[in-house]
Parts: C-alpha cells; sequence; structure tokens
C-alpha cells in the first residue's frame, strides 16, 4: 500500500513540472493614427420679440449649442449669412431681414475653445438695435416668410 | 541657368498663407422675428386724438392710460437719465405742476423705518432714485352740475 501512494506521488509531481525545454521574446508596436474632428450639435432657433421704434436694444433668445471635439484640438467658430461660405466665417454678420424689415446682429459667445473629448457648450448670439420701425401691416407681425432668416454656423479645426 | 529661388519663395509664402484647417464641420441657425405694434393690440375703439407729436426714440406712450383718462401719455427718458411727463400741446388739460428730481434716502438712519417701509406690499425701497410727477385737470369735459374740475385731478407719478 505505501508503494502505491509513493508511486502517485511522483506521476503528479511529474505532471505538474514545466515540460518546456526553453523560451524566448521579441516586442512589437502598436501604431494609432488618430484622426481629429469634431461634431457640431444643432443649434437652437434664436428669438427675437420686438416692439417697433422700440428705445432698447433687443437680446435674442436660444442660440445654444455644443461642440465635441478630440481632446486639446483648438476649433475656431464662424458665421456665415445664409449658406456656408469659404471657411473660417466671420466673428459676427449684420441681417436685414426681408420680411419685416429689422435689422440684426449675429454673434458668438466665444471665438473658439480647445477640445476636451467631451461637449462644450457656447452660443450664437443676436442683437437688435433700438429705435427700427420695420415693416408691418397688422398690430404684430413675424418673420416666418422669410428667405434670408437662416444662417449657418461653421466650426473649423 | 535660371534660378528657380523666386519660385519657391513665392509657393512658401502661399503655403503658409493658406488656411491650416484640418476640417470643419457645420450647421444652419435659424433667426425668428416677432414684430409688434407700439401699444399692443385689440383695443376696439379709440377716442379723436389730436395730430400726434413725431414720436421720438426715448418717448414711450401709454396707449391704454391714454384711452382711459382721455389725454396722450407719454414719459420721456431721452437721456435714460431724466424722466419728464408732458401734457401734449393742444389738449384741454392744464398742468399745474410737474418735474424730475433726484432722491436720497440715507439707509444708515432710522434704519428700522426704511426695512418697514422696504417690507410693505408697495415695495418701497430705499436709496438714490429719480421721481417725476405731474398733476393735469380736464378743464373742459365736466361730468355735470357740481362737478367741478379742480376735483378731478389726474395725477402721473414715474419713479426709477
Amino acid at each position: 500500500m505505501k508503494r502505491i501512494l509513493t508511486a502517485t506521488a511522483i506521476a503528479a509531481a511529474l505532471a505538474a513540472g514545466n515540460a518546456q525545454a526553453g523560451n524566448t521574446s521579441g516586442t512589437f508596436n502598436v501604431n494609432v493614427t488618430l484622426t481629429s474632428s469634431c461634431t457640431l450639435a444643432a443649434v437652437t432657433d434664436l428669438a427675437f420679440a420686438y416692439t417697433s421704434l422700440q428705445p432698447g436694444v433687443s437680446n435674442a433668445t436660444g442660440g445654444g449649442f455644443s461642440v465635441s471635439c478630440t481632446a486639446t484640438l483648438p476649433y475656431t467658430f464662424g458665421l456665415f449669412s445664409g449658406t456656408p461660405g469659404t471657411p473660417p466665417g466671420a466673428a459676427s454678420i449684420s441681417v436685414t431681414d426681408n420680411a419685416v424689415n429689422l435689422n440684426y446682429s449675429l454673434g458668438l459667445s466665444a471665438a473658439g475653445a480647445n477640445g476636451n473629448g467631451a461637449a462644450q457648450l457656447f452660443s450664437v448670439t443676436g442683437t437688435m438695435a433700438p429705435s427700427q420701425p420695420g415693416t408691418c401691416a397688422t398690430a404684430s407681425c413675424t418673420n416666418a416668410a422669410a428667405t434670408n432668416k437662416t444662417h449657418t454656423l461653421i466650426v473649423n479645426y | 541657368m535660371r534660378s528657380f529661388a523666386p519660385v519657391v519663395t513665392a509657393l512658401m509664402a502661399l503655403l503658409a498663407g493658406a488656411p491650416s484647417w484640418a476640417g470643419s464641420t457645420d450647421k444652419s441657425v435659424t433667426v425668428g422675428i416677432t414684430l409688434s405694434q407700439p401699444g399692443g393690440s385689440g383695443v376696439a375703439s379709440v377716442p379723436p386724438q389730436p395730430p400726434q407729436q413725431p414720436q421720438r426714440a426715448g418717448v414711450c406712450y401709454s396707449r391704454s392710460l391714454s384711452e382711459k383718462t382721455g389725454a396722450t401719455v407719454q414719459v420721456v427718458c431721452d437721456s435714460g437719465q431724466f424722466v419728464s411727463i408732458e401734457a401734449v400741446p393742444g389738449q384741454p388739460f392744464l398742468g399745474v405742476h410737474g418735474g424730475a428730481f433726484r432722491y436720497s434716502m440715507s439707509i444708515d438712519r432710522d434704519r428700522s423705518v426704511y426695512d418697514a417701509a422696504a417690507k410693505d406690499p408697495f415695495g418701497w425701497r430705499t436709496g438714490w432714485g429719480t421721481v417725476t410727477m405731474l398733476r393735469l385737470y380736464d378743464v373742459q369735459h365736466a361730468g355735470g352740475p357740481g362737478d367741478f374740475w379742480a376735483d378731478r385731478p389726474l395725477e402721473l407719478l414715474v419713479s426709477f
């Protein structure tokens, strides 16, 4: 009985031992090409509420948007009146609405920034100068029929 | 042999001046405008009014108050620092007294009194401000026997 136990123990020891005769190693690189990019979320519509000949400046509501860019990637904003033009666009634009004949200016809350990988919040700002009469045949009008009410925000990176 | 140095220099200058953007993305921005007429809307009838003076920047007309009182009520704030209330010339109203003045109340003196006043339902405040007021009498439209015009003053007060 004792011999059987001894033989079993030796066999187990041999089975658990390293059966490799030797080893060697090599190194390799992992090459990554990262193409930087930015994504621009939809811009909230701007809205002006203006009383004809009002004495004070009117500031638009809305205009918020977010940009997500590769971390540390610098980017700038630009504006185009109407459809996109050649980058980088302008820091501000002046437009006279062709429905209610009111002039307004659009600007930006910042010229640009550096990406951080997360959504960063900015806004398109709008101001309307005082003392403009506008054109409106009734008590109240909107510029729904205007053909120049849509403009373009561009992110350059 | 012709030198290419000027050509190379010009090309380098062009490259240096070219936009360095790796890319761009854009979205549309829509601007909505609601234009309203001064004085609002929905008034069915307007009493006869004398010819209106041309509107000036900084002059505000109260249409509802004007129609209620029969007088054109206007507030002048051309400079943004001075306010006056005027009776429009040609209307049957007699301006008795009025003017604009600055006031200052010390909040360090009798603070408890001012604190109490600040809590009242009319929202009184202490400190610097400007007040203008005008008292008018309607000298034409008597309401009947015993209706003396001096008993029906119209007083306007603007403070800020």
